[in-house]
């Protein structure tokens, strides 16, 4: 027993090394102004300092947080919409939501993103601006996760009853769901929300695509700046980093609390 | 989720209609007319009206098209295996390091932030590590490690690298639970029967080598034929658990003859030794 435990401890040990070393590397090497040899020469912070500074970085910061916010809360709100509709007026088309929403599993961000721009990209309509592209192709890539999480959550709340429960208790369908059964299904709006700002801060390819270099993100910032200054361009990797450890954290809590509360439900009942 | 309502009339639920109509809007235009029109290009000549299937000839008979398949199919298949193993192992020890211990938890949270950790940044990040300038291509030059110094990231031994490097995370990530489904009495099981680890793992391994194993009617050293399986501990009591496994032949004991099938534990193999149990049994 003793030689397995010590066995699974070093392949763990080995792993995570091997996982976090360019993390780490990268890190440390955005802190200093030189490392050519053995040990990085001379501690300094000027790259952060200069970055957050910079009106350029910290527009892309700006934009990155948009583009992340406006499709997220349309999706939320536009699956929220068509759940309750179809769900309770309509269970036909639940189907037809269904397959809308876990067809975009299958579509390539590149896939998707040139037959918008050769669909839309001529169009003198409001279709045409390039905003408005992205944040439809946006929308559609983080479909399923959405759809998925706050399908999951309904599930596990046990939606049908609380409904029937909300209506013996005077309230209509529409305060019911909205009222009860969407603040109760929260935390997993939450959690698939932050899966979606995960793919989107990360998003390199729709961003290009689509609206090009003229509007930049984080993503682009890095390559562009990855060209001139390689320490620069680390410390843009280090605050890019961060930001997705810090989204996962949140996320990772927020789905044990969940567990636990599932828990605790399963005790009283 | 089925919440079926006693619907009065469909006409005065029309205006609910109305709440479903955003999505669809959304849904249609960036999703439904794109992929349309993407397939419905791939039949149309360019330039004209009409149905043609020159684009998919082009695509399997030109050298480029062909050669940028071929390429992705070899990138995505080498890494994904090399990958794959490396997950295997990771997927392992987190299995063995037992549900609730801190290094588990931990090696999990590393393993859940490192699975966002993608395109350019990473990219980026084997750069600084292993680029033309890279640190270890440096120390590499400076210490005289020949490998490291004239290491060339930008080839497809690089790319897949880093492909390797992406897989890792959610690989591992996606074993995990299938560990689980070991339970921790087969393998004690496989131990009181005289397995060593690798055994447990790979049947026949450690016998293969050793010749550990012997068949409990004729005595010839051999390799394990099965793997255990639940239905089989319960079934079968350890003493007759390796009549026929091991040996491969006709004994008395087996009864009807028949030998055991093939090397790997096909469904016909299992019947086999149920029926002879059964035997056992009624003896």
């Amino acid at each position: 027993m003793k030689r397995r435990n010590v066995f699974s401890t070093v392949t763990i040990i080995l792993v995570v090394v091997y996982l976090l070393i360019p993390l780490v590397v990268t890190a440390v090497y955005s802190l200093f102004e030189k490392w050519t040899t053995l040990t990085p020469e001379r501690f300094t912070l000027a790259n952060y300092a200069a970055l957050f500074t910079e009106r350029d970085f910290m527009m892309s910061l700006l934009r990155t947080i948009i583009v992340c916010i406006v499709p997220i809360v349309l999706t939320v709100v536009l699956v929220l919409l068509a759940l309750f509709v179809s769900i309770i007026y309509f269970p036909k088309l639940e189907k037809v939501v269904q397959m809308l929403c876990m067809l975009p599993y299958m579509i390539q961000g590149v896939i998707l993103s040139v037959s918008i721009i050769s669909l839309y990209a001529a169009s003198p309509t409001l279709l045409g601006n390039r905003l408005v592209m992205l944040t439809g192709a946006y929308c559609i890539i983080i479909l399923p996760y959405i759809y998925q999480g706050i399908r999951n959550s309904m599930h596990a709340v046990n939606m049908p009853m609380l409904l029937e429960a909300a209506e013996v208790l005077g309230a209509s369908k529409l305060y019911g769901f909205f009222r009860v059964i969407v603040p109760n299904i929260l935390s997993g709006i939450m959690v698939s929300s932050l899966l979606a700002v995960g793919i989107i801060f990360g998003d390199y390819v729709l961003i290009r695509n689509i609206a090009g270099t003229s509007f930049k993100n984080v993503q682009i910032y890095l390559f562009l700046t990855m060209k001139s200054s390689s320490t620069k361009a680390s410390a843009v990797f280090v605050i890019i980093m961060i930001t997705t450890f810090v989204i996962t954290l949140i996320m990772l809590n927020l789905q044990g609390n969940e567990g636990r509360g599932k828990k605790l439900k399963g005790k009283k009942g | 989720m089925e919440y079926k309502t006693k619907r009065k009339k469909g006409r005065s639920h029309a205006i609910y209609l109305l709440a479903f109509l955003p999505f669809l809007v959304v849904a249609i235009l960036f999703e439904v007319i794109p992929l349309l029109m993407i397939i419905f290009n791939s039949f149309m000549p360019e330039g004209s009206f009409g149905f043609t299937l020159e684009h998919y000839q082009a695509i399997f008979s030109r050298p480029l098209y062909q050669k940028a398949i071929l390429n992705s199919i070899v990138i995505s298949l080498l890494s994904s295996v090399i990958g794959i193993v490396i997950a295997f192992f990771g997927a392992m020890a987190a299995h063995s390091a037992g549900e609730g211990s801190r290094l588990r938890k931990a090696f999990l949270t590393v393993l859940n932030m490192t699975s966002n950790f993608a395109g350019v940044p990473l990219a980026f990040a084997y750069m600084i590590l292993l680029g033309n300038s890279g640190l270890m291509v440096q120390f590499g030059k400076e210490f005289g490690i020949e490998f490291l110094a004239n290491y060339n990231l930008y080839t497809s031994a690089g790319l897949r690298m880093i492909y390797v490097y992406f897989q890792v995370p959610l690989a591992t990530l996606l074993m995990v639970p299938a560990f689980q489904g070991i339970r921790q009495e087969w393998q004690e099981a496989s131990t009181l029967m005289g397995g060593g680890p690798l055994d447990f793992w790979h049947p026949g391994a450690a016998a293969q080598h050793s010749g550990h194993h012997q068949c409990a009617v004729c005595q010839r050293p051999g390799r394990l034929r099965h793997r255990l399986r639940p239905a089989d501990e319960q079934l079968r009591p350890a003493a007759h658990q390796r009549i026929g496994d091991v040996c491969g032949r006709r004994h008395p004991a087996q009864g009807d003859g028949r030998r055991p099938v093939g090397g790997d534990d096909g469904p016909d193999g299992l019947r086999h030794h149920d029926q002879q149990l059964h035997r056992q049994a009624q003896l």
